[in-house]
């Protein structure tokens, strides 16, 4: 029996280009042995490729059709004549619009464990990560809200339980094995060279502490480091120093403001082994007492990996 | 019988790949289903069959021997891309066999696929609409609806998946 019963939902993340390579090497071989599933694959690719293809010029602003309303679709082929027009003008030396290949950037998403919280509800575990794939640290919960799941920051700690330790940071931190990832992609030996990129989307909400925390602020930190995972929490904050590469970007944002996306980002070096990741909440306020928080939110948390060609310019974000 | 090398030959060519485009490209989103990488493939197929069109048999159906091209162009973008996850070659060419039957589903979406549109929420609507029409990612929408862009992902998915039961039912209704 497959780990994946749910073929219509994995088949819908594939098409959007969600599935791991995992869910797409069980996908393909349910679709080769199973014919419903080829066939509801089909049909699922039909519909992706038809609205593609459509105009939809129906008015979003009116009451929708329910009955024998059909919104007006005009059955456009923009990409056939843009196609056509390019091709023309490439091939018979107007132009070079297909002879100029800009050296290519490729970018693969990194497994997050439960990155969009939508697999958790309640209390985060709390101290520090000693393996990969699990979200613990300081008190945070994870809530639903709208249909969707997203972690709250509760209150500010010392993850390592130190008694009368600094307590002025809310973190929530994961350990993610880099080891596949490097092997997979030569780093050691490659021409190219590797960044990683950690973005996640912060939100503020009004709290009742607001106006004891006028400098609070949302960031998310990548560390890479060469070592065992159950070493770094150990030696934790101390072994920040010896991390390989680190990134970090931080928001501040005001009550009630609109969300944002924040992205951190490092180069990968070879020698990395295991990432920690973390979605923290600073109040830059000196504490060694937990400070509630409450109004901080954070979701989608992602991970990528971008393989550029060395160039003699590199581009800088 | 190749083609004469004519003046008329571009126009030709246009003809030709303007009535064969829809169903080239719904054969490579088959196997790569991300817009922009299949429109990459298209303009690659396009590029190699103008370049080869002076071999065309015009006794024999364009779209057949485009169809190769497709396939050739899709597995050498397969090979050399690995951005999102892929299905397998086996899984492909299952598929690819599968497609050479059209079923009544395909063509019924030309049919039906407008009447269904018109059955999601607007909310629905809206997100179906910004995705492919107006060619946003997900996380623009994430940003101009105030949602997660795992919730956009959700929506979009869930609609889709309502427009092919959607067009299912209009198939039996119309048998009966």
């Amino acid at each position: 029996m497959s780990d994946f019963p749910d073929w219509q939902t994995l088949i819908q993340k594939h098409l959007d280009g969600q599935s791991t390579d995992e869910e797409a090497g069980a996908l393909s071989k349910e679709i080769e042995t199973n014919a419903k599933v080829r066939s509801d694959y089909l049909k699922a690719a039909r519909i992706h490729g038809a609205l593609g293809d459509e105009v939809i010029s129906f008015d979003l602003e009116s009451t929708p059709p329910r009955s024998s309303g059909t919104p007006s679709i005009s059955w456009a082929k923009p990409l056939a004549a843009a196609v056509i027009a390019g091709a023309f003008v490439g091939l018979l030396g107007v132009g070079v619009v297909w002879a100029i290949n800009s050296p290519k950037s490729e970018e693969r998403m990194v497994s997050v464990s439960n990155g969009n919280f939508e697999d958790s509800l309640g209390p985060v575990p709390l101290g520090f990560p000693s393996g990969f794939g699990n979200w613990s640290g300081d008190p945070a919960e994870v809530i639903a809200e709208d249909g969707n799941r997203i972690l709250r920051f509760l209150e500010t700690a010392n993850v390592t339980g130190k008694p009368n330790g600094g307590a002025s940071a809310c973190n929530v931190f994961q350990l993610i094995d880099l080891t596949s990832l490097q092997q997979q992609w030569d780093t050691e030996n490659s021409d190219n060279h590797f960044t990683l990129e950690l973005s996640a989307r912060f939100r503020r909400e009004s709290a009742p502490t607001d106006a004891e925390l006028p400098k609070i602020s949302g960031s998310c930190t990548i560390h890479l480091y060469q070592a065992a995972p159950d070493s770094i929490g150990k030696a934790w904050p101390q072994v920040i120093s010896e991390a390989v590469a680190i990134g970090n970007k931080a928001v501040r944002l005001e009550p009630g403001e609109e969300g944002k996306r924040i992205t951190a980002s490092c180069i990968l070096e070879p020698e990395a082994t295991l990432a920690l990741i973390s979605v923290n909440v600073n109040t830059k306020k000196p504490s060694t007492t937990p400070i509630k928080l409450g109004g901080y939110f954070v979701d989608d948390v992602q991970l990528t990996v971008i393989r550029q060609p060395n160039l003699p310019v590199r581009v800088v974000k | 019988m190749p083609v004469a090398d004519s003046e008329d030959n571009h126009e030709h060519f246009t003809r030709l790949l303007l009535e064969s485009e829809p169903a080239m490209l719904r054969s490579i989103q088959v196997a790569v289903p991300h817009r922009a990488d299949a429109r990459e493939i298209m303009q690659e197929t396009a590029v190699a069959l103008w370049r080869q069109f002076d071999t065309y048999d015009s006794s024999r159906p364009f779209i057949n021997w485009a169809m190769g091209f497709t396939r050739i162009e899709t597995r050498r973008f397969l090979a050399r891309e690995s951005r999102r996850a892929q299905l397998s070659e086996k899984a492909i060419e299952a598929l690819e066999l599968e497609m050479e039957h059209p079923t009544e589903f395909d063509h019924a979406i030309e049919s039906h696929l407008g009447t269904c549109l018109g059955k999601l929420s607007e909310k629905s609507r809206r997100l179906i609409k910004g995705y492919y029409h107006e060619g946003r990612s997900p996380e623009s929408l994430s940003k101009r609806e105030g949602r997660t862009v795992e919730a956009i992902y959700k929506t979009i998915q869930r609609s889709r998946g309502e427009l092919q039961t959607c067009i299912e039912r209009q198939i039996r209704k119309a048998q009966t």
